[in-house]
Parts: structure tokens; sequence; C-alpha cells
């Protein structure tokens, strides 16, 4: 289906988080996976299985206890804070469950925001805000703040700032957990369109299966460990 | 965006508008505090001082009579429990100096020394009809005492260049008192009973209490007429360059001479020693009020960044790096002082034109005669800038530096 999927993005090798505390958590264990670039990927798993701390620590956010994450071959545990926020400015993209807006800043800002912090100066990038808001269908809401915006309007805002700065990679975690079917729906469809336009990967994190199975590769976790890791009959 | 950290900073502000407000006003009245207190006692010092020190030579050269000099422990034991009139009369007879014009000669190299002048200076009686009052009847050159003294700024009525042996300058609260005016005729009278009829041709106001009800100018031949002084003068006044340097020429003219030199840093010591002790009680209240201030400030921003911490997560999942939350947040901060720098200084001005009006009210103090005007003091408007704005930073650095160190996923599921 996806020609450009070829290349490794992402490869974790022995990744191990532990939680420290009274009783330690052994949130990660032994990850050993590789994701290429283009891929459509859901990691599933029931609450508390470590999907969450796995999104973070493939998106940079978080710090496994030990192994090595490489992404696109470089190997990523030395790579200072500075480092990190540059290439999570660069290369990846998040959408929380909670939309996590800025709500002093229109949607419009929002969106650039991103573009702002990579200090970059292009006249043309507000116009890129501008095109990616009528992708997700809010060309009418640019001006808005998100308290003026409903819930999938401001998930929908979210989704145009994670896709500002182009991005190799997209984290989604429980995209649409607070959305109706309708919108969920019309959010998986989005996502399958940048993905197949853009040859954007998208690492979508839910314990919805309806979404999941439509997937071109599912990650099953439970209690830390990978259990599944299957590649869907209509994915090449 | 080159400085998205000002963007943020900005509409922050905006945002937390309720906030902001409560720091400008913290700020504000911290800085009004610090320039006005001050400003009012050194405005009020510093006038004292000017009409002091432009009243009077920098520096004086006088004679103490060597058996006083030498016996001086003896003779206070011995006054102790005499007259003060008894006192003053052996007081008269040591500083009387024969040769005055070798002095000046002796130190007129000297190189801080732009003018000098004799004179005397007595006690003496001024009357005229029933009226008689004590004054301090100075004889001069007015030509040379002019230099030294910048008394013609002083002159509200008539004149004094052109003093003569048959003429005298008055005091403008002594004129009223002996209801004397320009052209009127009145007696000086020594202690040894020598008068002199001597006619009014200029009346004086110098703003000191002391000056303008006790102080006479009569020439130095009529002065030593009325003091019995021959040729003699009882000091030289002396004008110089810089006046602060008034204690290092008085002690190199010390050296020279070998006479009693006194500058008039040690004749007004006690005004000079009272704005050292303000200015140490002064460090004191602006410690408090800094302290006051900056909790105030800290607090505030503990609280902003508590509620900010979901966004200040959002923005380093973005690629925001420490520095830049840091800064997000120090710019708020230096903007508000900034802002509460300007409200604080027209404030101080306003609480000073305040203050100003009360005493005017009032019309003198109680050791001038005129109302001095009040300032903002230059070092403390310097001093506020800095607490200002030092202050507001320092009280937000930590908490924006907590807010850099924030884990972007603790801070998101915050």
């Amino acid at each position: 289906m996806h020609s450009g999927a070829e290349k490794t993005l992402i490869k974790m090798e022995n990744i191990n988080k532990i939680y420290k505390g009274v009783q330690p958590v052994h949130a990660l264990k032994d990850i050993n996976l590789t994701i290429r670039k283009g891929e459509f990927l859901t990691i599933v798993g029931p609450s508390g299985s470590g999907k969450s701390t796995m999104m973070h620590v493939l998106g940079l956010l978080d710090t496994p206890t030990s192994g090595k994450l490489h992404y696109i071959g470089q190997e990523t545990s030395k790579w200072n804070e500075k480092q990190k926020a540059e290439f999570r400015n660069k290369e990846i993209g998040f959408i929380f469950q909670a939309h996590l807006l800025l709500p002093e800043f229109t949607a419009l800002e929002n969106v650039l925001m991103p573009y702002y912090i990579s200090r970059k100066t292009n006249s043309k990038m507000k116009d890129r805000a501008k095109e990616i808001l009528m992708l997700v269908g809010l060309s009418d809401k640019l001006y808005s703040k998100p308290p003026q915006l409903s819930g999938g309007q401001n998930q929908r805002v979210a989704i145009a700032r994670a896709l500002m700065n182009n991005p190799s990679v997209v984290f989604a975690d429980e995209p649409t957990g607070a959305l109706d079917q309708q919108t969920s729906a019309d959010i998986y469809n989005l996502f399958r369109k940048i993905n197949s336009e853009e040859n954007m990967t998208f690492i979508i994190v839910t314990h919805e299966r309806n979404l999941a199975q439509k997937a071109d590769r599912i990650i099953e976790i439970v209690d830390g460990k990978i259990i599944r890791d299957e590649i869907m009959s209509s994915y090449n | 965006m080159r400085f998205y950290e000002l963007f943020i900073a900005f509409k922050y502000l905006k945002a937390n508008l309720r906030q902001s407000i409560i720091i400008t006003i913290a700020i504000t009245i911290g800085v009004a505090l610090i320039i006005w207190i001050p400003s009012i006692n050194l405005s009020f010092f510093g006038d004292l001082i000017d009409k002091s020190v432009s009243s009077a030579p920098n520096i004086t050269i006088t004679k103490e009579l060597d058996t006083f000099k030498r016996n001086k422990s003896s003779f206070d034991l011995f006054f102790a429990d005499r007259t003060l009139l008894l006192k003053d009369q052996v007081q008269t007879r040591k500083r009387n100096i024969k040769s005055y014009k070798q002095i000046m000669n002796q130190v007129k190299h000297v190189e801080q020394i732009e003018a000098m002048a004799p004179f005397v200076s007595e006690q003496g009686f001024i009357i005229k009809a029933a009226e008689e009052r004590g004054a301090q009847v100075r004889g001069i050159i007015p030509e040379l005492e002019t230099k030294v003294v910048d008394i013609e700024k002083d002159i509200i009525r008539g004149g004094i260049k052109n003093l003569g042996i048959n003429d005298i300058v008055i005091g403008v609260t002594l004129a009223e008192k002996l209801n004397a005016e320009v052209g009127d005729r009145v007696t000086v009278t020594g202690p040894r009973g020598i008068s002199r009829n001597l006619k009014v041709i200029g009346i004086i106001s110098t703003g000191l209490r002391s000056k303008d009800e006790f102080q006479v100018y009569v020439s130095l031949k009529s002065g030593q007429q009325v003091f019995d002084l021959g040729n003699d003068v009882n000091g030289i006044g002396i004008k110089i360059k810089d006046i602060y340097e008034a204690n290092k020429v008085a002690a190199e003219l010390r050296e020279i001479t070998g006479l009693n030199v006194d500058s008039w840093m040690e004749d007004n010591k006690q005004i000079l020693d009272q704005i050292n002790r303000f200015k140490l009680i002064i460090v004191f209240i602006n410690f408090l009020i800094i302290f006051s201030a900056a909790s105030s400030i800290t607090s505030v921003f503990i609280m902003l960044i508590a509620s900010k911490a979901k966004e200040i997560g959002i923005l380093k999942s973005m690629g925001a790096k420490n520095h830049s939350v840091m800064a997000i947040f120090i710019i708020q901060a230096l903007f508000l002082s900034l802002l509460a720098y300007v409200l604080g200084i027209i404030c101080a001005k306003l609480l000073l034109m305040w203050y100003a009006s009360l005493i005017a009210q009032a019309g003198e103090t109680f050791l001038t005669s005129e109302v001095p005007v009040f300032r903002i003091s230059p070092q403390y408007a310097v001093l506020a800038f800095f607490y200002s704005t030092v202050t507001s930073i320092l009280a937000s650095v930590i908490p924006s530096y907590q807010a850099a160190k924030l884990n972007p996923v603790e801070a998101i599921n915050a």
C-alpha cells in the first residue's frame, strides 16, 4: 500500500522503563521494535499496560531506564535536552487525548506555535497554517480561541498543530477518546489521508478496537511487554 | 518568529491581567517609597547644606591663642561654671590675626583656592529707636567677600557692593524686628561699648533662620573700630573649587599656616552626620520594602506557573527549550518591573508634591525660613531602578527555573 514504507525510522533495542519509588514500576520490559517511515501503526492494550509510556519514550518526552532508541540511524541516549527539544520540534508531532491547546492563543496561533518555536522566518508559513486548518475543516475558525471551540474542533486544531512543521512522525495518544463516533471516524480518515499523501508516519495509541483494526500494523502491549505485532492483510 | 518568548510572554500578561496588576502595584509601591522617603530628607538636608555652604566661606582660617590651645582643658574647667559672656570674651581674644595679608600671600598658591577675603566677626548689638537686638556682626571688604560668599544673590533690597565705612546690610528677619528699611539708620555696639551709627543700604534673605535673624554686614574698617581690633582681623574666608575637597584643603592650609582652619564640612558635621545616619536607616527600610515586594512577586509567579504547568508541558513537547520557558516568565517580570518603575517615579513625584504643599502651608521649617525645593533624589531613582528590575528578575528566576525543569510528561498529565 505504501511505497515509501521501506526505510527504518525508529528502532527500539531492549528498552526498559522503570519508575522509581517506594514500589518501583517496570512499565516497559525489553521492548524491541522497528518502525519504518510511512507506517500507520496503532498501539493497543489495557489501561496501565505501558502504551502511553512507550509513546512518551518514542517521542523523546521521557528517557528509557536502559536500552537504545535510534531515530533515522542515530542513537538518542546521548542527546541532551536541547538536542531532544530541537528534534521534537523538527521531526515529531504530538496529539494528546485532551487536546492541550494554549487557551490564550487563537487556533491559527496555536497551529503556528511549533513553527514559532523553530525560530524560522518564512512569510509563507502563515499560509501553510491556514491550509492545514482548512484541511482539518476549520477555515472559518482561524481566529477563534480554544474555549470558543467544541471538543472535536479543538482536537482538529491539535492535529493541525502536530502537522505544522511537517514532521517525520505523528504520535497520537487516544486522539478520539473524548469524541463521538462520527467525529472519531472523520479524524481517523484525516490521519489516513495525510499518511497517504505526505507519507507521514502515524503512531496511534488507542484502546478502541475499531480504530486499531483500521491500521496497517497493530502492536499490543500487556504488562509492559509486546505480546502481538501484527501487520494487517491490507498492508504490504 | 525569532523571539517567540516575547510573543507568548505578552499574551500571558494580557490573559492574566489580575496577576499582572498585583505585581505592578507591589513594585510601584516599592519604587515610590524607595524614592519618596529619601528624596524628602535629602532635599531638606541638601537645601540646608546648600544654604549653609552658599552663605559662608568654604574654609575659614582663624587663630587660636597659644595659651588657650595649650591649656584648653584647664580653660574648659575654669569656665565650666562661669557665664557664657565671659567665655565668649576669652574666645574673642583668641581670634585676632595681625598679619592677614602675609598669610594670604603664604597660601595663595594652593591650587584649590579660588578667592580669599579677610573679615572680622563678633557678637554685638543693633539698636534702632527702642528696639535692641543681638547680632553677629561681620566686617568685610565687599569686593573680596562677594567673591568668597555669593551674598549678592541673597540681597532682596538695596545692595552690598558699595558697602562703605558708614553703611550696614542686615538680615531680613532682623530688619523686620527692628522695623528697619533701606535708608534707615541703626547703631551697632560692640562688647567694649564702642558704637557706630550706620545707614542700612541692603537687606538679605538667605532662607537660613540663623543668618536672616542674626547676621549683619559692615565694612572691615567699621568692624575693626566697633570691636576695637586696630588693623587686626578675626579670620580669612576662602572659597575653593571643589567644595567636597574642603577637609583636604583645610588640612593643607593648617600645615602651611599653623593656624586654626575649619571647613564647611566640619562646621556642618552635625547635618552631614545626620544625613549619613539617615542613609543607614534607609538601607534598612529599603531592605524591608524589597523583601516584601519580592515575596509577593515570587508567590504570584509560583501560582501563575503552577496554573500554567500543562501549557509549559505542551510547549516543551513542541520543542521549546528550558531557557525559552524561563525567558517567557522572566520577560513578564521584567516588563512589569519597568512599567512599575515608571509608575513608581510618577507616584514618588506626586507624593513629593503633596508633601511640599503640606510644608508650604506651614511656610517654614525649624531650621530654614523658606520651604525647600523637594526633588527626586537621582541616586535613589537609580537605586529604585535596580531594585525594581533586579528584584523582580530574582523573584521570578526560581519559579521560572522550576517551570523550565518541569518534566513534559508530568506537566501534561498534571
